[in-house]
Order: C-alpha cells, then sequence, then structure tokens
C-alpha cells in the first residue's frame, strides 16, 4: 500500500518540481551594480548611482540595451549614449509612459510620422539658435 | 518407462492422500479454508462502496490524480507566466533600444 502511493505520488514530485524550475525565471534575484560586466557598465553609466533601487523589471530592460547595443552599427551606439544620460533621469513611470507613446507614433502612418519629425527637428534648430536648451519634462 | 507425472496425475495422488487424512487434520483445513473465505469477503466489503465502486486503491488514486492535474495546471500557468513575462520583457527591451536609437529625442515622448 505504502509503495503504491510512493509510486503514484513520484509523478506529483517530478511536476511540482518542474513548476519550481518553470518560475525559476520569474524569482531571478536582482543583479547588483557591481556584477555587471565592464561592457553593461560602460553602456549603462547614467545608471550606475540609481541602479540598485530601481524595480527589477526596469533593470532587466536596461540589460536588454546593454545586450543589443554591441550589435548596432556605429552610428546608433553614438545615439544610444547621446540620449541614454536623459532616459536615465525619468522616472520608471515616465519610462513607460514613453513606451507607450513610442508604440502609438510607431503606428501613425509613416508620411504624418515625418511631418511632425520635420515639426521636431525645426523646433531643436530655432532653440539651439535661440540657445534655449529643450524643455524638461 | 516415462516417470514424469502430469496434473492428472497430480491431482489423483492429492486427493488419495486426502483421503488418507484423519478426521481432525480435515477438519483443521476446512476452518482454515472457511477463514480464509470469510477474510476475503470482509476485505472486499470495506472496499465496495455504496455506489458498488471498489475504494481503497482507487480512492488513493483518485486523489493522486488530482494532485497531479493540479501540478500540471500549476506548471502550465507557471510555463504561461514565464513565457508572457519573456515576451513583453523582450518587447520592452525591443522598444527602449528604439526610442534611444531613435532620430527624436527622448523628450518628445515624455509627458
Amino acid at each position: 500500500m505504502c509503495m503504491s502511493i510512493k509510486a503514484m505520488l513520484h509523478p506529483v514530485r517530478s511536476l511540482l518540481l518542474a513548476c519550481a524550475l518553470t518560475a525559476l525565471p520569474l524569482l531571478a534575484a536582482a543583479q547588483p551594480w557591481e556584477s555587471l560586466t565592464a561592457q553593461q557598465q560602460e553602456v549603462l553609466a547614467p545608471f550606475s548611482a540609481s541602479w540598485n533601487t530601481l524595480p527589477e523589471k526596469e533593470r532587466h530592460n536596461l540589460l536588454g540595451i546593454a545586450k543589443r547595443y554591441p550589435k548596432l552599427p556605429p552610428q546608433k551606439q553614438q545615439r544610444v549614449h547621446e540620449q541614454i544620460e536623459r532616459w536615465s533621469k525619468l522616472t520608471p513611470e515616465q519610462r513607460k509612459r514613453a513606451r507607450e507613446k513610442y508604440k502609438a507614433f510607431s503606428k501613425v502612418p509613416a508620411d504624418k510620422r515625418e511631418e511632425v519629425k520635420k515639426m521636431v527637428r525645426e523646433q531643436q534648430a530655432s532653440q539651439a539658435a535661440s540657445g534655449v536648451q529643450p524643455a524638461s519634462p | 518407462m516415462n516417470n514424469r507425472l502430469n496434473h492428472k496425475d497430480i491431482g489423483r495422488l492429492l486427493d488419495r492422500s486426502a483421503d488418507r487424512l484423519d478426521r481432525s487434520a480435515l477438519d483443521g483445513l476446512e476452518a482454515a479454508r472457511h477463514h480464509a473465505l470469510q477474510h476475503q469477503r470482509t476485505s472486499m466489503s470495506t472496499r465496495l462502496g455504496r455506489d458498488g465502486l471498489l475504494h481503497g486503491h482507487l480512492q488513493l488514486s483518485q486523489r493522486s490524480l488530482g494532485w497531479i492535474l493540479a501540478a500540471v495546471v500549476a506548471t502550465l500557468l507557471l510555463a504561461n507566466m514565464t513565457c508572457r513575462y519573456h515576451t513583453s520583457e523582450h518587447d520592452r527591451g525591443d522598444i527602449d533600444i528604439a526610442i534611444l536609437t531613435d532620430e527624436m529625442p527622448v523628450d518628445v515622448y515624455v509627458d
């Protein structure tokens, strides 16, 4: 009788183990700044001070950026360097909203998108000419 | 000459031997047989439920089956959650890099 229970519980134990293993990625421990590679630290340098206080999801996103960075062409890498400083100043909520806006903007027809980009470029040019810094949110 | 006994020969020999047993031995054997049959009946009645279904081993296996089903459901839910988590994480990573490499400044997407 005992043997039959054990025999029947064996697949249950295996499945529970499978559950635990499946859940492992969700329970992965947070990576402290010191444990990042030199390349990751270089890309994410603006986050060095705030890294250990960032939510886990944000850290994953940023590590995703650092992971994709080496595969980018040099111009795009330069652009990341220019933009990531400003990105680091945003709150996680602002970054979330920015992603939503970006996704919404991506769905706008290409010609309309180009119009908006042209307007922004003109605005930036006029601000640069008058020596005005772009407004912070 | 073939000395090997077949099952019929063995049966006849056993019958002949049984005939030679004394009364007390036969009574003892009969009592043991009754006792064994009684034990079998009792054992069967405890396993038979009102529904006429066999319980005991069956009941245990149903409980185990419940655990197995629960574990399967839990595994599927966790697998689904993990898959969604990784997909959304991957999507966010793609969006983040797209924003950072975009010609539009980050501020354009900030309220």
